[in-house]
C-alpha cells in the first residue's frame, strides 16, 4: 500500500509557531504583589501622595467615585488606563527605583494630580 | 493525488494553527508582497476614538517598482480590553491615479494588564477583502511589549491566509520588531526591523504624541526601512498620524 507523504508544516508556518511559542514561554507567572488604593473622588485623587516600596512590583486599585470617567495618565510610570464612572481598574507599576513618580487625571488635569513616593 | 495531499495537508495546517491560536485573527499587510507599516502595542483603553492616515512608500530599483500605498481609518473601543477599526486602503503606483484597492477591518485585544507580567500581550485580527478583485486575506497578529528602564520593545508576529481568484492562495507569516527609547512624550527615537514574504528590512523611527487638549491627542510616526536583501524595496518610508479623542 503506497501510504501519502506525511503533512509537514511549511517553513513559514513552523518559523511563525516557534516565534509565537518562544514569546509566550518568556512571560513567566507572577506572584500577585502587595495593593495600593487610590481613589478618584470629585475629580481629585486620594491619597494625593501615596508611598510604595522600592523595587517592589504593586497593583495600584484605582476606584474611580465620580460618575464620569478619568483617566490615569503618568509618562514617568508609562502608564494610561480609562476607568470609567463608577468603576474600578487595576495597574501594575514597578518594580521602580526612589524616586517621585507624578501622575495625573487626563480629563480633568488642573485639579486630579497626584505622584508615588517610591522608597 | 500529490497535490490533493498537499492541499488537504495545508489545510490541515492551517485549521491546526487556527485553533491552536484560538481567536488569533490579523496581518501586516497586502500579501503578495509584504510592506513596511505601523508597529502595534498591545494596549486598549476604553472610550478609546481615533481617526488614523498611514502612509507606506516603497522605492524598488530591482522587483517591485516605486509605489505608495495610504490607509484611512476610524476605530473606537468596542469593550475595555477590545478595539475595532475599519481603514480604506488605496495604492498609487508610480505614475498611476490613487485608487481605493480594498477595504479592511482591524481587531485588537488587550490580553493581559500592562506591567502585570514580565512582557504584555495583546492580539490583532485582520480580514482584508479587495474592492474590484476576488482576494481576500485574514490573519492574526500576537503583540507583545516589554519595558526595561526607558527602553521599549515591541513584537508583533503574524499568520494570515490569502484567497481568491485573483490571488494565489497561500500562507504569510510576518514579523515586526521595534526598540524605542522613551526620551520624552513628543520624541521618542526608535530602531525597527520588518520581515515578510520578500522583505527583509531595518532602520530608524520617530515616534511623538502631542496633547491637543483634554482627551485629545496627535500621535504620529515616522520611519525609514532600508532592504536588507535583494528582493526587499530599496527603502520604505513610512509616516502615521493618528488622532484619538
Amino acid at each position: 500500500m503506497i501510504r501519502p507523504p506525511p503533512c509537514r508544516l511549511p517553513a513559514g508556518i513552523a518559523r511563525g509557531l516557534a516565534i509565537l511559542v518562544c514569546l509566550l514561554a518568556c512571560t513567566p507567572l507572577a506572584a500577585q504583589p502587595p495593593t495600593y488604593d487610590i481613589n478618584i473622588r470629585n475629580h481629585l485623587f486620594e491619597p494625593a501622595e501615596l508611598t510604595i516600596p522600592a523595587n517592589t512590583k504593586v497593583r495600584l486599585a484605582v476606584h474611580n467615585l465620580d460618575p464620569t470617567p478619568e483617566e490615569f495618565e503618568s509618562w514617568e510610570l508609562n502608564r494610561e488606563k480609562v476607568i470609567l464612572g463608577g468603576q474600578t481598574a487595576t495597574l501594575f507599576v514597578g518594580p521602580l527605583p526612589p524616586g517621585e513618580y507624578p501622575f495625573f487625571g487626563e480629563f480633568n488635569p488642573k485639579t486630579a494630580q497626584g505622584r508615588l513616593v517610591v522608597r | 493525488m500529490n497535490a490533493r495531499h498537499d492541499s488537504l495537508c495545508r489545510r490541515r495546517v492551517i485549521g491546526a494553527c487556527t485553533a491552536a491560536i484560538g481567536l488569533m485573527v490579523s496581518a501586516s499587510a497586502w500579501a503578495d508582497g509584504a510592506q513596511v507599516d505601523t508597529v502595534y502595542h498591545p494596549y486598549v483603553q476604553p472610550l478609546e476614538r481615533d481617526i488614523e492616515l498611514r502612509l507606506v512608500s516603497e522605492q524598488n530599483s530591482r522587483t517591485r517598482g516605486d509605489g505608495q500605498t495610504w490607509r484611512l481609518g476610524y476605530g473606537q473601543s468596542f469593550s475595555a480590553r477590545g478595539f475595532a477599526e475599519l481603514y480604506l486602503v488605496a495604492d498609487r503606483p508610480a505614475g498611476e491615479d490613487l485608487h481605493v484597492r480594498a477595504y479592511e477591518l482591524e481587531t485588537r485585544w488587550q490580553l493581559t494588564e500592562q506591567g502585570q507580567y514580565a512582557a504584555d500581550w495583546g492580539l490583532m485580527g485582520e480580514f482584508e477583502h479587495a474592492r474590484d478583485r476576488d482576494a481576500q486575506e485574514f490573519a492574526v497578529t500576537l503583540l507583545g511589549e516589554r519595558q526595561w528602564g526607558s527602553f521599549v520593545g515591541t513584537v508583533n508576529a503574524s499568520l494570515g491566509y490569502e484567497w481568491g481568484d485573483d490571488v494565489h492562495s497561500e500562507v504569510e507569516t510576518g514579523l515586526a520588531l521595534q526598540g524605542a527609547y522613551r526620551y520624552s512624550p513628543r520624541l521618542q527615537p526608535a530602531l525597527e526591523f520588518h520581515a515578510g514574504e520578500d522583505l527583509r528590512a531595518l532602520g530608524p523611527a520617530v515616534l511623538g504624541t502631542e496633547r491637543l487638549g483634554i482627551g485629545r491627542k496627535l500621535h504620529w510616526e515616522a520611519g525609514l526601512a532600508f532592504g536588507l536583501d535583494a528582493a526587499s524595496p530599496d527603502v520604505s518610508v513610512r509616516g502615521k498620524l493618528e488622532y484619538e479623542f
